[in-house]
């Protein structure tokens, strides 16, 4: 069994979770274990509000080779973070605090819930983020004119996340109930979303008009349509189609702030590359196997990700 | 015994069940691989990757993976076996046997797959 605390309040007890399922347990020490660099035997003096951290602390002496020979670790997020994937760590507490118990040995605990975790999980992400213009710049009508020159015909601002795959491959339930939906919205809901099943109005065909529609219904926008600041994380998305004979099928995939294109193939692992094994820089010349219709650039939200099911 | 066939990246794949006797045959034929040549693995990425089977009899096995000429082994311990499946035999028995409840346009695509890798 283990102990989580997520290091959140001044006024009122922060929220406690314990967590029984022993394979949770081992899979979540095994990440801890290979990123333990981003953990600290104590809490940072200058945590400042908002969510700070996490507490992890195992409740019995069985996972003591996994822990080490702390009897508690502390996971800086935020603002202190020690590196990217603390947020992903950060985010995968939340979600295994959320499904575990709140009843902690007799002391007042403030229960980790949907609401709290739809607050917190923006806050943890936000050091791995890069805010970017996105924008296509037309060509020139003078051709004495300079690329740099040419009016920009649209831009909007959206974020960038760090490319980090074992957040969906460590874990093995993780990893086969999220599909490229679940990995282009950045909602791990563990049902193989599906475009508009969370808005009521899933898909009735795999064509483009079709799959085009679900997705906005869940709250997507095409590109250069653009979400206000309070959406971010604005992800820059791609929906392709495999239209058959065969193969019908969808997939998308999502632009990283490394500058290549994550995807994650249906419960298979996340990665960064093509069938061709080449790191994808463009989804729409990447070899995409019989995904061969390109639909288009679409933004995710956050009220659109966490709207998926 | 559970198959999955291993096609789709949005969709979920299509699965059909093993019954006793034929899970058992397929284990003992499993059981008597020999391991694959280094670097030998599973296909990946989008299309046919390959079947997936869970439920196996052998109690600490979680996971077996035919793709490709490679069968991989998993246990709850999170080790794994890479075995040679020549001429990729058992993963052409498994396309036989999920003839029966596989749409007949995924069915095809197997086919295909199966012929043009071996």
């Amino acid at each position: 069994m283990l102990r989580i605390t997520a290091d959140i309040f001044s006024g009122r007890p922060d929220p406690v979770s314990e967590i029984t399922d022993e394979n949770e347990v081992r899979a979540l020490l095994r990440e801890v274990g290979g990123n333990r660099d981003l953990f600290l035997g104590d809490a940072p003096a200058e945590g400042g509000l908002g969510v700070r951290g996490f507490w992890i602390e195992p409740l019995n002496d069985e996972f003591g080779t996994d822990f080490g020979p702390e009897p508690r670790l502390y996971l800086p997020v935020g603002a202190q973070a020690r590196g990217a994937h603390a947020a992903d760590i950060g985010e995968r507490l939340v979600n295994l605090m959320e499904r575990g118990s709140s009843t902690v040995s007799g002391e007042a605990a403030t229960p980790l819930d949907a609401e709290l975790r739809d607050y917190l999980i923006p806050q943890l992400a936000a050091s791995a983020r890069l805010t970017v213009t996105d924008q296509v710049v037309t060509a020139p009508a003078d051709p004495e004119q300079s690329p740099e020159e040419g009016a920009s015909a649209a831009s909007c601002t959206i974020e960038l996340g760090a490319f980090n795959p074992g957040f969906w491959n460590n874990d093995a339930t993780v990893r086969l109930n999220n599909n490229c939906y679940n990995y282009a919205s950045n909602w791990r809901t563990n049902t193989f979303a599906q475009p508009g099943r969370g808005c009521g109005s899933m898909y009735k065909a795999i064509t483009p008009d079709e799959m085009t529609r679900a997705s906005l219904c869940d709250g997507m926008h095409h590109r250069f349509d653009c979400f206000p600041d309070s959406e971010k994380p604005r992800y820059l998305v791609a929906l392709v189609i495999a239209p058959g004979p065969g193969i019908v099928d969808f997939h998308w995939y999502r632009k990283q702030k490394e500058g290549f294109w994550g995807h994650k193939p249906g419960g298979t692992a996340a990665r960064n590359t093509d069938n061709s094994g080449n790191v994808i820089l463009n989804p729409e010349t990447a070899n995409r196997g019989p995904y061969t219709v390109f639909v288009g650039y679409f933004y995710g939200c956050n009220s659109q990700r966490q709207r998926i099911r | 015994m559970d198959v999955e066939i291993e096609l789709y990246s949005g969709r979920r794949n299509p699965v059909f069940g093993l019954g006793p006797e034929a899970g058992e045959r397929l284990m003992n034929r499993i059981a008597a691989l020999p391991p694959a040549p280094p670097g030998a693995a599973p296909l990946q990425g989008l299309g046919y990757r390959g079947l997936r089977i869970t439920g196996a009899p052998a109690a600490d096995v979680t996971e077996i993976v035919v793709s490709g000429g490679v069968i991989v082994v998993r246990d709850r311990n999170g080790t794994e076996r890479v075995l040679q499946d020549a001429g990729r035999a058992v993963e052409h028995s498994l396309a036989d046997l999920a003839a029966a409840g596989l749409d007949p346009a995924e069915m095809s695509v197997l086919r295909r797959e199966l012929g043009a890798g071996g």
